[in-house]
């Protein structure tokens, strides 16, 4: 009697296990750095990185791209109020219980700015439970120097907004020294900080193949060796072109540097580590 | 109809801020543990730029150079003229030389790498840059950096000089907060000698254009005015300094930006207390006087005294709010409250309209 009871208890929590699992709903949000696209899909990532991670869901179809305006500071309403905004309404229409974020660059301070600040605004909670793992590739959590470069000696025409794409808010905000100021204040994750309440885990590019004679050099159009000598001269020797090592694994854990996982150990410039560049496409579906 | 639609429109926009405004409390999965700050920051400097006129740079400015292959960056800048804003003429690469002071003759193309400005654009500098990286130079020659095209003489012109390695590197330490009116200088060094903050020029850049100008001493610049922009909401305010020292051949210039927040203690902790809402459920109250109108946050974690464990962090919990004036703040903590003491630690209270962290 007492065998057929605890068999019973066992097929009983069994059952209850297999249907929460069936009700657990795994989505995947892929969260692009600064800028203000309306189709990160196709000009961001591309569709063949998207569709390819995406296979590693459960149920494909899971996934969202966010199009939010990442021009401005991390924490204005047009980005990280956007974000959360978009985020929220894809948990709510698939019923998504448990988010994989993947970030690239200035995507990662948007989120760890979520993160770390949960009353910042209402609609960040949800995001808060619901986020389980953050994959960030290459994230300018320690800012780069190039930031500074660029503005140096152009306040003003960076108040016009006259140099495009490095004129914006988001632009300053990822000099060295004002990350540094909001990591000490306002976010979470780097040492000395409490922890961010989940996992934010780092692929680093630590170097950038532009050989004129490799063909590796062309996946994601990067091959200019002469913008990467000028870049060179504000960057480390380990850098993906944009970001020091240093920055991108500041906050969180790393999850490896380009060449101990990429196909023919490459390395993942700053524009590689948003696409389908030698396997990370698969990196990713596989450990979504 | 309209008058429906314009309804609808401030509905949706009232609904928006209503989202951002809510009181909103979220207790963090594990207890979080002090916050540590650093309230002074240290920064290196191996570059200089500074703005020249286009008839300077028609004529020749002296450039300071100390390293064997510099990055010379030169670029079109922006100017007010009877209120409108005009930018000057572009640069082109083909005109701009290299003269030594020596023999006043040009450097040899063959001896610099010549950067264009699709390749500057290429690299981030989107601003019109066009760039000179001179190989080898001889060390205690002067150059002069000239442009031969017909440039305005008003116009003006941004030259930008990194020396990467150079080794003659500016540190700066010092406060991250203007408290009042005072950014505390720590230390300012040139090459590891110190340097007198009396000695370098100063101006400040903020989110908005206002000038204000600054008086150093030995351990502080003092701004004349109180600066318009509380709290790092619109940006950080900076200072951008330049150090000369030396003289010829031999000096050597940087410049630096030292970014910092306007501070003020926009509220503060009135009272504390901490009480039983139910078997599995701690409220602490913490009461703020909102010096400004704003929306506020606290954070504090829920310690239990323990008899033989002593202090034991039970829960954090991180409320906001929208107050005017003495308002109090409740912190739920979901825990079991049977027959425990509590303490309240860890107290952090954030001016959120402002971005101000009031304590640690």
């Amino acid at each position: 009697m007492k065998k057929t009871t605890w068999k019973q208890a066992m097929l009983v929590s069994l059952g209850l296990l297999f249907s929460f699992n069936s009700f657990a709903q795994q989505g995947l949000a892929f969260v692009h750095g600064t800028g203000n696209p309306s189709d990160a899909f196709n000009d961001y990532w591309t569709g063949d990185m998207v569709n390819s991670v995406r296979q590693g869901l459960p149920n494909p179809n899971n996934y969202t791209v966010i199009n939010c305006n990442f021009d401005k500071y991390m924490w204005d309403a047009a980005a990280s109020g956007c974000l959360a905004e978009q985020l929220g309404t894809f948990i709510d229409q698939k019923g998504i219980t448990n988010l994989t974020l993947i970030t690239h660059s200035n995507g990662g301070n948007v989120v760890r700015w979520i993160l770390s600040n949960p009353t910042w605004d209402a609609r960040f909670p949800k995001i808060v439970n619901t986020v389980s793992r953050t994959i960030a590739l290459a994230p300018s959590s320690g800012g780069t120097p190039l930031a500074d470069a660029v503005t140096a000696g152009n306040t003003f025409e960076t108040t016009l907004g006259w140099l495009l794409g490095f004129s914006s808010d988001a632009v300053k905000q990822q000099q060295v020294a004002w990350m540094d100021f909001y990591n000490n204040n306002w976010l979470y994750g780097t040492p000395n900080r409490p922890a961010l309440g989940t996992t934010f885990e780092v692929v680093v590019g630590s170097d950038v193949d532009s050989a004129i004679w490799d063909g590796d050099s062309y996946c994601a159009g990067y091959h200019n060796q002469v913008a990467l000598e000028v870049t060179q001269n504000w960057l480390d020797s380990c850098s993906d072109g944009f970001l020091n090592c240093s920055s991108q694994s500041l906050a969180g854990t790393v999850w490896f540097t380009d060449k101990q996982k990429t196909k023919g150990r490459e390395p993942l410039s700053h524009q590689q580590s948003r696409r389908d560049c030698f396997n990370l496409d698969t990196l990713l579906r596989d450990r979504i | 109809m309209k008058a429906i639609i314009l309804a609808a429109a401030i509905a949706a926009i009232s609904s928006h801020v209503a989202l951002a405004n809510d009181e909103v409390s979220y207790q963090y999965p594990m207890p979080q543990t002090q916050a540590s700050t650093q309230s002074t920051q240290t920064l290196h400097s191996d570059e200089y730029w500074q703005t020249v006129s286009g008839k300077e740079l028609r004529e020749g400015i002296a450039l300071d150079l100390g390293s064997e292959s510099p990055l010379i960056r030169v670029s079109a800048k922006a100017r007010f003229n009877n209120g409108q804003v005009f930018k000057a003429r572009k640069l082109e690469l083909n005109a701009l030389q290299l003269v030594s002071e020596e023999d006043n003759t040009p450097l040899a193309i063959a001896d610099m790498q010549l950067i264009a400005q699709q390749d500057m654009a290429r690299a981030g500098f989107e601003d019109d840059s066009i760039a000179l990286k001179p190989k080898g130079l001889k060390k205690g020659v002067k150059f002069r950096i000239r442009s031969q095209q017909a440039l305005n003489d008003d116009d003006a012109y941004l030259i930008h000089v990194k020396e990467k390695g150079a080794g003659q590197t500016l540190s700066w330490t010092g406060e991250r907060r203007l408290k009042g009116k005072q950014l505390a200088i720590s230390s300012m060094t040139l090459n590891g000698l110190p340097v007198n903050p009396t000695t370098a020029k100063y101006e400040l850049v903020g989110p908005n254009d206002k000038r204000v100008g600054l008086k150093p001493s030995k351990h502080a610049l003092t701004f004349d005015d109180e600066l318009e922009y509380v709290g790092a909401r619109n940006g950080l305010y900076q200072v951008v300094m330049t150090v000369e020292r030396g003289k010829g051949a031999n000096k050597v210039k940087r410049s630096m930006k030292v970014p910092f927040v306007n501070f003020k203690q926009t509220a503060e902790i009135v009272e504390r207390k901490i009480q039983r809402a139910s078997s599995d459920q701690v409220d602490a109250s913490v009461t703020l006087n909102a010096l400004e109108p704003g929306r506020y946050s606290v954070k504090a974690t829920l310690v239990e005294i323990d008899r033989r464990k002593g202090f034991v962090p039970l829960a954090t919990v991180e409320t906001a709010k929208t107050i005017d004036g003495t308002e109090t703040l409740t912190l739920p903590f979901k825990v079991n409250s049977n027959g425990r003491r509590f303490v309240l630690q860890d107290v952090v209270v954030k001016d959120l309209t402002r971005m101000l962290v009031l304590t640690h």
